[in-house]
């Protein structure tokens, strides 16, 4: 076997070339168009959005959540596979190089992110905190301390099974030191807040490390997540073998499913409905492209314009919204199982699909009523809505679904 | 006696060159329980999925109660009921949500669904994990869920695929005795397995395959005779069937 000195990078090697295959058809797909196009548009109305900006706006309120999500949520990306929980626990004490690698390389990719919001932030903040670079660049340096800080803690806590309380000591502390930072604080205070970081880091972190063994199963558990969150993101322009996707229960949306009646015609209806809220990613993605939509709509106060986002919006929920047809099946054979035509089925999916854009469109109708729309283009953003969703879902989905079927159909 | 499941001159596998399965003729009556019994490879696995109807046979038929699947996919389905040897749970749905699905898809009424779910519940020890996801269950668990959905629709047939294989000796006890309970009701079970001694004391009859033909089939009587042996055990029979021995003809 070879040394375990090499395995980091052998692991994070072969890591790459995995990610760097997906990379690549994620740049040559339509994916990354859609992104320059948003990116070049966004950038354009973020410019004149900033302009005409008050003194008073709460750009100190808006980065420290941004920031504090970005620095207090520090998974060890570790590269473990199942397979170590057998091969590599008797190495424990023999992988502490292994795990230091891992962390360092965890900071730096999760410090990335990190410096794009700054960098995003840079005319926002200038523009209604404070015009001097320096003060902003000092910045930067101090919130990459407090991210190496949580990182190093957050190793830490792998050590014990109910790590709640440490993460809540690390995050409200990294949460106070943020907004001391953002609405810029005498420097002492500072200071005194980061002797209280080191304290807390000697006295209450390290000795978990010491005092504990290490908990693979949660190591192994917090990699497949970040692995499985990536797998997720590809999955969206290309198939991925081995996404292995998570569940969330998200028990208070239970009602909603069981609106569909007890009987047969209701099977598919209530399993597509809880699929939808509770597998992958499917009802973050929904929530994040209405929060995105109705972001734009706002920042853009157009008339015409803000139905031709919403229509996009709309029209890139159907698209995300599709896979969820053969999301979260059993391995083998899930036309055994019920005694179902497989016509119901789609049936069930398409009214499930059409339902949930139609709702969109209405959200979207009230929301930019809400922003300032005027109310005539609002009931055009949810009557067009509505029949976009109509049209997408009879005209286009349900002859994408026709070329599944049954070998008795 | 009604023959609920008829299988009458099989041929069929994955390749029209290559057929997997050889002129098989059998038949589950209502209230009997049929041992399927054969080596890893004999053609168990591909048999019963040509009795669900997901693989046309080459030639030959198969009939559930008197009806191939060709007459009507719906109808045929929701006349059995399969118990798979991997359990095939959906992640997103609670152990209760598997059980209300599969109420749903028979077709059960509500009532009927209350009243079974409860006893069946109990019997497998289950009742404190109606809410809980196939994520946080063990392998046996996960088989009595299958199993629990399967005895909750009590179709007129069960297809079983071994399904002692992780279960513990409470569910073992409780899925035999469930067994016994259907049969009396009338339902024909197929169940194929490598567990001969409860097969042998459970089983009405047997059907031995080897290489996808029917070495052997009937009653352990029926068999012994065969044989030749009145004493001789399954476990001794299906050896020397798997050898290649032709034990009949000794």
């Amino acid at each position: 076997m070879e040394k375990i000195e090499t395995l980091w990078s052998r692991r994070l090697s072969e890591h790459w070339q995995m990610t760097s295959r997906y990379l690549k058809l994620l740049s040559n797909s339509g994916f990354m168009f859609t992104l320059y196009i948003l990116v070049i548009g966004g950038g354009y109305f973020y410019q004149q959005w900033v302009k005409g900006l008050p003194e008073n706006f709460p750009t100190e309120w808006i980065l420290l959540v941004l920031f504090s999500f970005l620095i207090i949520r520090s998974p060890i990306r570790t590269l473990l596979r199942s397979a170590d929980l057998v091969f590599l626990l008797p190495l424990e004490d023999k992988l502490n190089g292994y795990f230091k690698k891992a962390s360092v390389y965890s900071f730096v990719l999760q410090s990335i992110p990190l410096i794009f919001v700054w960098a995003i932030a840079l005319p926002l903040y200038s523009h209604t905190v404070d015009a001097h670079f320096a003060v902003y660049g000092v910045m930067l340096l101090i919130l990459l301390l407090i991210k190496g800080w949580n990182v190093i803690c957050s190793w830490q806590e792998n050590y014990v099974l109910e790590s709640m309380s440490y993460k809540g000591v690390r995050a409200v502390v990294s949460l106070i030191f943020i907004g001391l930072l953002l609405f810029e604080a005498p420097w002492y205070v500072l200071v005194l807040l980061a002797l209280i970081a080191i304290g807390l880091t000697f006295f209450l972190f390290q000795p978990l490390g010491r005092s504990h063994l290490l908990k693979w199963e949660v190591l192994l558990e917090v990699e497949e997540q970040q692995a499985a969150r990536f797998d997720r993101f590809a999955n969206l322009i290309t198939d991925v073998p081995h996404v292995k996707n998570r569940i969330k229960p998200r028990r208070y949306l239970n009602g909603l499913t069981e609106l569909f009646s007890y009987g047969t015609s209701s099977v598919y209806k209530r399993f597509f409905s809880k699929t939808f809220f509770r597998f992958g990613d499917y009802f973050g993605i929904y929530l994040r492209l209405i929060i995105v939509g109705s972001i734009a709509i706002w920042m853009v106060s157009g008339e015409w314009s803000s139905v031709i986002i919403a229509v996009i919006i709309i029209y890139l929920t159907a698209v995300q919204l599709l896979p969820l047809w053969n999301a979260g099946q059993v391995e083998e054979e899930p036309i055994a199982l019920y005694p179902i035509p497989e016509r119901m089925r789609r049936k069930n999916f398409l009214a499930i699909f059409m339902r949930l854009l139609m709702l969109e469109s209405l959200l979207l109708g009230i929301i930019s009523c809400l922003v300032g729309i005027s109310i005539p283009y609002a009931l055009l953003i949810l009557v067009i809505g509505i029949l976009f969703s109509l049209l997408f879902t009879y005209g286009y989905v349900s002859r994408r679904l026709q070329k599944n079927k049954d070998i008795y159909e | 006696m009604v023959d609920i499941l008829k299988v009458e001159q099989l041929k069929g596998g994955y390749s029209h060159n290559k057929p997997i399965l050889h002129d098989l003729s059998f038949q589950v009556g209502g209230g009997e329980l049929v041992g399927l019994v054969g080596l890893n490879g004999a053609g168990k696995s591909t048999t019963i999925k040509h009795i669900l109807g997901l693989m046309e046979p080459f030639s030959g038929t198969v009939q559930v109660g008197g009806h191939t699947i060709k007459e009507g996919v719906t109808d045929y389905r929701s006349r059995l009921a399969y118990i798979p040897e991997t359990p095939n749970l959906y992640e997103q749905l609670t152990l209760k949500e598997h059980l209300e699905a599969a109420a749903m898809a028979y077709g059960l009424d509500k009532a009927t669904y209350e009243e079974r779910m409860p006893q069946l519940l109990s019997l497998f020890l289950m009742e404190n994990r109606l809410e809980w996801f196939p994520g946080h269950f063990s392998k046996g668990m996960k088989q009595k869920v299958m199993i629990m959905c399967a005895f909750l629709v009590e179709p007129d047939l069960y297809v079983v695929d071994e399904p002692f294989v992780g279960l513990d000796p409470i569910g073992i006890q409780a899925f035999l005795d469930l067994m016994v309970d259907m049969k009396t009701k009338g339902a024909g079970i197929l169940m194929s397995t490598h567990i001969l001694s409860t097969a042998e004391q459970y089983c009405d009859r047997f059907i031995l395959l080897h290489e996808g033909r029917i070495a052997m089939q009937g009653t352990m009587d029926e068999l012994r005779e065969r044989v030749g042996d009145p004493k001789v055990s399954l476990h001794d029979i299906y050896v020397s069937v798997a050898k290649g021995e032709e034990p009949w003809k000794k």
